[in-house]
């Protein structure tokens, strides 16, 4: 179970896939990116995802919206939803959806992505986004209006709402051990309830009481994805698996992996400029890359990536003959086993039920 | 079918739920949580030409006496994310989920909703359901905070708030919703529905209920299931839609029924009687006297007679919707019939608590479940199958061809393949004041 592999050995890539740049928010549109990015080797699709948009030039009542010319409404499909449906299709591909902590109740959250956990076998990630923008607010009945609006105050009190939403979901996750499930007939319990524990959560927000209502995952706790720009976003990478770290990011890459043990940081890339891998500094472990904002697929999707996966392999013999140890499942040496993890493509160490464990713990000193 | 002296039934795959009437004890019961369950039964009711499969949603795990419920199957899914699942392994039939009013924002609603339906090219609908007590609530971020009298309300504004972005969808146009229980602002971003909007689902059976589904419910999942009692809800339902100006055949009612099979009915009601005692086992059949007699009878012999104590007033289960009346008359009628028929305790819970269910060789069933739906019980049914995930099968290898040999069923999905087009429901006329489609382009 617990082992002391470190991550990261191999170089993951990963393509950031908003469905408002497919050719229609089909199934079949989706589907055939996706599949693409999964033969061109790419380890994992990350779903950006937002609740409501900017409306569309000239479409509101009021005429606030500028005198640029008119552009299509966004069409985009829930990200979760996306991935769900994905789960059955792909085969080896991570499904990363957006959540936004802000708007969706962290127990939603934790269940829709053991939901994807189970639908995919054991590849669903969560990209935790925390919901920075008022209008995403806006849109739903759990945040109070304040008076006088103080945007500092304002983004502080998101911030650790995103962090408290990671804490509550991971007490979710963890909240059926394995074998809570025992089908005893003789006694006539299909639960072991001593094997379910209460989430028992308060945070500064919300509180969360009870246990989820989805048994454990495959993958347990599916890798949590978080982006980090400044400083006051740090304390999320201390929650995280994977830190995505903005381009333009304030903060330095040192910096963010010293939030926790078994981090791994990705950087983010163009799309069109997949050779610029190669030259990015030893601490990361993997890319995000992502189409310029608003610019649709290109049409070459599948010869961009298999660049990017190309140069992510070298890297991978790179790190791998420096630190003189085996390769791992990273991009290119996908593992043996028939359904691959993502926590285990991406060389994450398994995510251990702590109250398995301190029991298992507490049963060995006793024997 | 013209020629047929039936009108045609509608039918509803129920994925077996957290409760006694799934059975886990018998060896062919499958995992309840593993994907493949569920789509094994979807595709079943597929293969049946099934209007929908539908799904509950879990709110919080059951507890009795202040502990988790561990004599029934639990743990499922995330309703919305399976749904979306199982929308890219089916293909026609539709995909419908019991979504909470009360813990589910219409925002996030119109838009999961909007991407199954755009997922599953227009296949999706809305089971709307008003729970609102403090215990589910304490899994949410506003607890229990909606009063019993609220929720319809609630329940009013979050359906027009999520058909009022439906009907911006695709658009670009801001919904404002400001109203007593939901007071938001979006663009909604999802694509138009094929189908003009999810259909809506409803299953409230108190009078406040039932107005609320002669406004805006499509389709009643209601537990009048038989008989005198089927044909009164429906004449009172069908009735109240006059008042809201709407057709009879806008709203269907489809109580949820079980069935058993056999070769003969003899077999049939032999089946019958050993599934009802996998459901009721010793140890469920205490927990359900404890409900009734609200207090701890964990020394009860279920073997035994009935505990010589009247009940006292407590609620001990949680989660989950009280299954009995007043219980010092249910009491009485329980003694009452134990005496008389000479009956343990648990054989007194066996034939009380068992649901309506079309028992019978697969002609008998069919031809039951076409004379109901003739004689104006029902337009339909929602089928519990006792068995994850094989629990369609048979009912669709043998009674489906005797549906379709009375007239009584369809022999192939409508051409046009929307879950609107499926139930025959019509379309619904477009509420939005918005931009019509092609200007400005």
């Amino acid at each position: 179970m617990s082992t002391t592999q470190s991550p990261g050995r191999g170089f993951a890539v990963a393509l950031s896939l908003d469905s408002a740049t497919l050719q229609a928010p089909t199934l079949a549109a989706l589907s055939s990116a996706v599949l693409a990015a999964e033969a061109a080797g790419v380890d994992a699709v990350l779903l950006p995802d937002r609740i409501t948009e900017a409306p569309a030039t000239g479409a509101t009542a009021d005429g606030a919206a500028g005198t640029g010319a008119r552009q299509a409404p966004v069409q985009r499909l829930d990200a979760a939803l996306a991935a769900a449906a994905l789960g059955p299709l792909a085969h080896s591909i991570g499904l990363i959806p957006q959540i936004t902590s802000a708007v969706t109740e962290p127990f939603h959250v934790a269940t829709a992505l053991q939901t994807i956990d189970h639908a995919s076998l054991g590849r669903a990630g969560l990209a935790l986004r925390p919901g920075l923008d008022p209008a995403e607010r806006a849109a739903v009945n759990i945040w109070e209006p304040t008076q006088r609006p103080d945007e500092a105050a304002e983004r502080a009190a998101v911030l650790q709402d995103a962090v408290d939403s990671l804490e509550a979901i991971e007490r979710l996750w963890d909240s059926w051990e394995e074998d809570a499930i025992i089908r005893d007939v003789a006694t006539g319990r299909f639960l072991d309830r001593e094997r379910i524990h209460d989430a028992a959560y308060t945070g500064h927000r919300f509180s969360v009481e009870g246990a989820s209502i989805t048994p454990r995952s495959p993958q347990g706790r599916p890798p949590v994805l978080v982006r980090v720009r400044d400083e006051d976003e740090l304390p999320l990478a201390a929650h995280a698996d994977i830190v995505v770290l903005a381009a333009d990011a304030t903060v330095g890459a040192e910096q963010v992996r010293a939030a926790r043990e078994h981090l791994l940081l990705w950087a983010e890339l163009p799309l069109t400029r997949p050779d610029a891998l190669a030259s990015l500094p030893p601490v990361y472990d993997g890319v995000l890359l992502a189409p310029a904002p608003g610019s649709p697929l290109p049409a070459d999707l599948s010869d961009a990536l298999a660049r990017a996966v190309a140069a992510a392999r070298a890297r991978t013999t790179e790190r791998t003959a420096a630190e003189a140890t085996p390769a791992d499942h990273t991009t290119g040496t996908v593992s043996a086993s028939a359904h691959p993890t993502l926590r285990h493509r991406l060389s994450l160490p398994e995510a251990v039920n702590p109250y398995t464990a301190a029991r298992h713990a507490e049963e060995a000193t006793h024997v | 079918m013209s020629e047929s002296a039936f009108r045609p039934v509608h039918l509803v795959a129920h994925f077996p739920g957290v409760n006694s009437t799934t059975v886990w004890s018998d060896p062919r019961a499958g995992s309840q949580i593993d994907f493949s369950s569920f789509e094994h039964f979807a595709r079943t009711a597929e293969r049946g030409l099934f209007d929908y499969v539908f799904l509950a949603e879990g709110l919080r795990l059951r507890e009795q006496k202040g502990r988790l419920h561990d004599l029934d199957v639990a743990g499922r899914p995330h309703t919305l994310t399976v749904l979306a699942a199982l929308a890219a392994v089916t293909e026609r039939i539709g995909l419908v989920g019991t979504l909470s009013s009360t813990f589910n924002e219409p925002a996030e609603l119109a838009r999961a909703l909007g991407t199954l339906d755009a997922l599953s090219g227009g296949r999706s609908g809305w089971n709307v359901v008003t729970s609102s007590d403090a215990f589910h609530g304490g899994n949410f971020r506003r607890g229990g905070y909606l009063d019993l009298g609220e929720r319809y309300e609630r329940a009013a504004e979050v359906v027009q708030a999520t058909k009022q972005l439906w009907a911006a969808a695709g658009t670009g146009e801001e919904v404002g919703f400001h109203g007593r229980q939901v007071d938001i602002t979006a663009v909604p971003n999802t694509p138009a529905s094929p189908q003009g909007h999810p259909v809506i689902v409803q299953a409230g059976d108190s009078p406040a209920g039932r107005d609320f589904a002669a406004a805006h419910a499509e389709v009643i999942f209601t537990r009048h299931a038989a008989g005198r009692e089927g044909q009164e809800f429906y004449r009172d339902v069908k009735g109240r839609l006059a008042r809201t100006g709407r057709d009879e055949d806008s709203l269907l009612i489809l109580p949820g029924a079980g069935f058993v099979l056999g070769d003969t009915e003899a077999e049939a009601r032999a089946n019958a009687d050993e599934i009802a005692h996998q459901q009721i086992s010793g140890p469920t059949a205490v927990s359900l006297l404890e409900q009734v007699w609200g207090t701890d009878l964990s020394e009860l012999d279920p073997d035994g007679p009935l505990p010589s104590f009247d009940p006292v007033d407590a609620k001990l289960r949680r989660g989950q919707v009280r299954q009995f009346g007043d219980p010092q008359a249910t009491a009485a009628a329980w003694r009452a019939k134990a005496e008389r028929e000479h009956l343990s305790a648990r054989e007194v819970v066996i034939a009380t608590t068992s649901r309506p269910a079309y028992i019978g060789t697969p002609h008998q069933v069919a031809l039951a479940l076409a004379e109901a739906v003739r004689d104006r019980v029902s337009d339909g049914f929602v089928l519990v199958p006792h068995l994850t995930p094989s629990g369609l099968d048979e009912f669709v290898d043998k009674v489906v061809p005797e549906l379709q040999d009375l007239g009584a069923y369809r022999t192939a999905y409508p051409d046009q393949g929307t879950l609107r087009d499926i139930l025959g429901l019509p379309y619904p006329v477009a509420e939005s004041a918005g931009v019509p489609a092609g200007v400005g382009a």
